[in-house]
């Protein structure tokens, strides 16, 4: 409301930068992928319109199907372990009473944040080799018989790639609860103490009816991060053995960098945007509906 | 930050259970958290052969020598990516407090749309802009050069950066602006001289969460630096070496792992406060 009556070319100059490179790296891009999904576009510059070829073999495609299923396994139990376990730390963190104790816990919670993804994952990756790691755990332990080659067994891969992180509490969204608990209000918490509500009462009749929003927005974030990366089965497995991890994302980029089909490559690439606008719509508007202002 | 507090004198016996209770169950969160990193230290102080055999045995004897073969293998990504990154930031910071100030604190036509544009690039799956920005980079004639990760970086990383800047400056009091307006500051001046030096913890919070971002990538890194091994970064120099099976030496790459996360510690620690409280400030409601 500062002074809407002259016309003012600043603010245009001020976000200019910003839009130029959102338009080329983002819209046009976008564009771009969607343009060439109609193609046969390969690692070169010529491509011809195919119009919906790609989409069809696509379609056929057993693999995408399979990697379709193992998205959704890893979607579901990556959204559930990052509510899941981030709340449950910063619960308990509200409940140390002595603040420098507390202090302690949540920086050294933040700490692992700062550690590169890849270290973290590669680390996983030595823990599950069949030579060493959790093995020689499980075979000290007198469970050889348990022992595998986590990373490279069909019928585990899958389990172990979901596990890296275990016990998944450190970083962003655990920040994000402990926000959320502590934004309530002392008042309200003193009002609660008085009327002798215990320990479990706090959590399930105060904190959670209020932490919902900040649920919501780590929900959005786990969603959209599970879907659009590949990082994870890029350095742990690459989509194998077989195709008993593949994911669709990583299809993509093996479809694209290691044949050089990128016409076929972005039809995978627009069917995920499509999965990811409807879902995030999809739980905007029905599983969270109503109060979402903005 | 309305931390509670518990006074002793006030506190009931329940109370008392639940602080030891949480506790406990803290430090073995705590504990599970740590062991992947603790085994990788153990890793990165030993031999080859010991690691194989005896993987939870302490260290002994102690192999410095791996932290001294690490560094001379890793210096020069690790160099690139603080590079790459640094330039990247710097730039990123300006757009994202110029940004930022426009869309919280200016008037002008089309904002709100022009908002809802920025926002909705948040949805987009970085998998699908992987080959489009690839041609494009290829286009520009940039692959094997550094723009070629800083040009997508500082795209890609500003918009959390400009949706928190912009809560961060919508939340300033009107006051500030209009004293200034009434000493004769034009609008540039107001951003420059009041509301950017007020921002540095909000950009503190945003630097921390895009270098992180950029130092973590090895995707993009590995598709468009190819050439030229002097100037992989550090992650993509891991993710390329130890993707592939059959690891040389696994003392000398835990080494490796170690000394490459060491920069990003050294640089966010001293500034960790001001991260959580930036991040608990605006980002989350906004």
């Amino acid at each position: 409301m500062e002074n809407p009556k002259r016309y003012n070319i600043i603010p245009y100059l001020f976000i200019a930068p910003t839009f130029v490179l959102i338009f080329l790296f983002s819209y046009y891009a976008v564009y771009n992928a969607i343009e060439l999904s109609f193609t046969d576009a390969s690692i070169g510059f010529s491509k011809n319109f195919i119009g919906l070829a790609n989409y069809k073999e696509l379609l056929n495609n057993t693999v995408f199907w399979t990697s379709f299923k193992n998205q959704a396994l890893i979607t579901v139990t990556t959204v559930f372990n990052s509510i899941f376990f981030p709340l449950l730390a910063a619960e308990l963190l509200f409940f140390v009473r002595r603040r420098e104790v507390a202090n302690v816990f949540k920086t050294l919670f933040v700490l692992p944040m700062l550690v590169p993804s890849i270290v973290t994952i590669l680390t996983w990756r030595y823990l599950y080799n069949n030579d060493f790691g959790f093995n020689t755990l499980l075979i000290s332990m007198g469970w050889g018989n348990l022992a595998r080659n986590w990373l490279n067994d069909a019928s585990v891969a899958i389990w172990a790639i979901i596990m890296v992180g275990f016990p998944f509490v450190s970083g962003l969204y655990f920040l994000i609860f402990h926000a959320g608990i502590n934004s309530i209000g002392t008042d309200i918490f003193e009002a609660a103490l008085i009327d002798g509500v215990n320990n479990l009462q706090m959590v399930t009749k105060i904190h959670l009816p209020n932490v919902v929003p900040y649920i919501k927005v780590v929900f959005t974030l786990a969603l959209i991060g599970s879907l659009s990366g590949f990082g994870l089965v890029a350095a742990t497995t690459g989509g194998g053995p077989g195709n008993n991890t593949m994911i669709p994302s990583m299809l993509m980029y093996k479809v694209a960098f290691g044949q050089g089909s990128f016409g076929y490559a972005s039809a995978i690439g627009v069917v995920l945007l499509l999965i990811i606008l409807t879902l995030t719509l999809l739980t905007r508007s029905v599983i969270f509906g109503r109060e979402e202002a903005n | 930050m309305a931390v509670r507090t518990g006074t002793t004198s006030t506190s009931t016996l329940g109370e008392r259970i639940g602080s030891i209770f949480s506790q406990i169950m803290l430090i073995i969160l705590m504990l599970l958290t740590f062991f992947p990193f603790v085994m990788l230290i153990n890793m990165s102080l030993k031999a080859n052969i010991r690691i194989k055999q005896a993987f939870f045995a302490l260290p002994n004897p102690i192999k410095w020598a791996n932290y001294t073969n690490a560094l001379e293998f890793i210096k020069q990504p690790v160099l690139n990516s603080l590079f790459v990154c640094g330039v990247s930031l710097v730039l990123i910071l300006i757009m994202v407090s110029m940004s930022g100030y426009a869309f919280g604190r200016m008037q002008f036509k089309g904002k709100e749309f022009l908002f809802t544009l920025l926002l909705a690039v948040l949805m987009i799956p970085y998998t699908l802009l992987i080959i489009p920005n690839y041609r494009i980079i290829a286009r520009m004639g940039l692959l094997n050069n550094y723009l070629a990760l800083i040009l997508p970086y500082i795209g890609g990383q500003q918009i959390f950066g400009i949706v928190l800047a912009r809560a961060y400056y919508a939340s300033l009091p009107k006051d500030f602006f209009e004293a200034a307006k009434l000493d004769g500051a034009d609008e540039l001046q107001a951003y420059l001289r009041i509301a950017l030096p007020l921002s540095f913890p909000t950009l503190i919070t945003v630097g921390i969460t895009v270098v992180v971002a950029m130092y973590n990538d090895y995707i993009w890194p590995t598709l468009v630096m190819t050439t030229n091994d002097k100037m992989k970064t550090f992650c993509q120099i891991v993710f390329n070496n130890a993707a592939g099976n059959g690891a040389p030496d696994l003392g000398l790459l835990a080494a490796s792992f170690v000394l490459g996360t060491l920069p990003l510690l050294i640089i966010t620690v001293p500034l960790l406060r001001y991260y959580t409280q930036g991040l608990l400030g605006g980002a989350i409601k906004g």
